[in-house]
């Protein structure tokens, strides 16, 4: 029976790692997966997913993760965040749950659209919630019209409902229609830092857009680098199912301007590469262990991405005249 | 004659999230549209939305309806967001419909 060691690190910065440690234990050949977690120091909201699809993968299998020696300190907020219940391990949870919806992002698995709006909602407003001084009752701001808590809540609770609507939609297509999403986040108040992963066990991008037109580069990397392109999209002849919802193909054109903006660092994997975009435009592809579906893992300062506004987004991106004829009231 | 569509009493937050969301609400446009000349989509209260959710609500009646659709629509309480927005997504639709009926 193999043993396997689960890394120190699970996070976004350490992807290569990560899923070359996932990929190992899928491929393990056993039905009780034994991993020696003595060295785990760290996880972060997308090595919670990471793991959270693993053990979703593995029980596809019929196999399960079973984690030996884990450090009591990590065991108990990997137990907080729900990872242990969604990757389907029993633990003994020798402490009291508070409820505490207010400062605490549970790990969330999400298969169905129609929750997504919740879902974002919840999220996002934990995660505003777990930072200090920011009241939702407070006081709008003359110049934004913002509270300073919507300031924060809604480029997130954005960011949060396009990832997960990707996830759910271009990310079923190709024979993918069961894929699920999995979400997490976290801020860092030491750093100021906000941490939030959407990672799905869909067709991933190139699966997505194999038969786009403007794919010349028939590449996992390829395929990344068109989703964010503006109004690139899936089903560009406009035709509308009556079952589907329709698409503009700018989600993530909007999401990678908000990075950019507020000099924060979006990685996006699939397949067989990560593509890594930094605040001002430094880009960075790397291979990684094949991923089926894709990962999308944010970071950024707190009190940049508060600047940031989404119809100031909007406005850069406009490429087209005003329309005539609307009427404002 | 003209109605009034108060989106806020059809959403549980503050901001307008998802397509599926969007969609249902497009439903009932719709219907309403088929009733009525006008529609005034009154968004008070909301503080934001995706493009996602404003182009499956009103980019979408553009694709199906043509343009000139706008022209039965009055949007009423918008935010800085939620305002460009729908600039942005009729723009975009408009262009959309006009290409592919050029074809």
């Amino acid at each position: 029976m193999a043993r396997h060691q689960l890394p120190a690190y699970i996070h976004a910065r350490n992807l290569q790692t990560v899923l070359r440690f996932s990929s190992e234990i899928v491929s393990d050949k056993d039905k009780a997966v034994i991993c020696d977690a003595v060295e785990l120091t760290f996880v972060d909201p997308a090595g919670l997913c990471i793991l959270a699809a693993t053990c979703h993968k593995l029980a596809s299998l019929g196999k399960k993760l079973e984690l030996e020696n884990m450090p009591r300190e990590i065991a108990r907020y990997l137990a907080r965040m729900d990872l242990f219940k969604a990757c389907g391990i029993r633990y003994d949870e020798n402490f009291v749950r508070h409820n505490r919806a207010g400062d605490l992002v549970e790990l969330c698995m999400l298969d169905k659209r129609a929750n997504i709006d919740d879902c974002a909602a919840r999220m996002a407003h934990a995660l505003v919630g777990s930072i200090p001084g920011l009241d939702p009752r407070a006081k709008l701001d003359e110049m934004t019209g913002f509270s300073p808590y919507n300031l924060l809540y809604v480029p997130l609770v954005y960011i949060l409902n396009e990832f997960l609507e990707n996830a759910l939609t271009h990310g079923r297509r190709g024979g993918f229609k069961d894929a699920v999403a999995w979400i997490a986040a976290q801020y860092y108040a030491a750093k100021d830092r906000i941490c939030l992963a959407v990672i799905d066990d869909g067709c991933g991008f190139l699966g997505s857009l194999r038969k786009h037109q403007d794919l010349h580069d028939k590449t996992h990397l390829g395929a990344t680098r068109l989703a964010l392109l503006p109004r690139v999209t899936c089903n560009p002849d406009l035709e509308l199912r009556s079952s589907e919802t329709a698409n503009q193909g700018i989600g993530l054109t909007i999401i990678k301007e908000m990075t950019n903006r507020s000099r924060g660092v979006i990685r996006m994997g699939s397949g067989d590469h990560v593509l890594e975009l930094s605040g001002g435009g430094a880009e960075r592809p790397y291979r990684i262990t094949d991923w089926q579906g894709v990962i999308l893992a944010l970071e950024f300062k707190r009190d940049l991405l508060r600047q940031v506004n989404v119809h100031q987004v909007i406005k850069a991106l406009r490429d087209l005249p005003s329309p005539q004829g609307l009427r404002f009231e | 004659m003209q109605t009034a569509y108060l989106i806020a009493e059809h959403t549980k937050d503050h901001f307008l999230g998802s397509r599926f969301r969007a969609r249902e609400l497009r439903e009932e446009l719709e219907v309403l549209l088929a009733r009525v000349d006008e529609i005034v989509l009154d968004f008070t209260g909301l503080v934001s939305a995706t493009q996602s959710f404003i182009d499956e609500l009103v980019g979408v009646l553009i694709l199906i309806h043509g343009p000139d659709i706008v022209q039965r629509l009055v949007f009423k309480g918008c935010s800085e967001d939620i305002r460009a927005i729908i600039g942005f997504v009729v723009s975009s639709r408009t262009e959309d419909f006009k290409r592919k009926n050029q074809h």
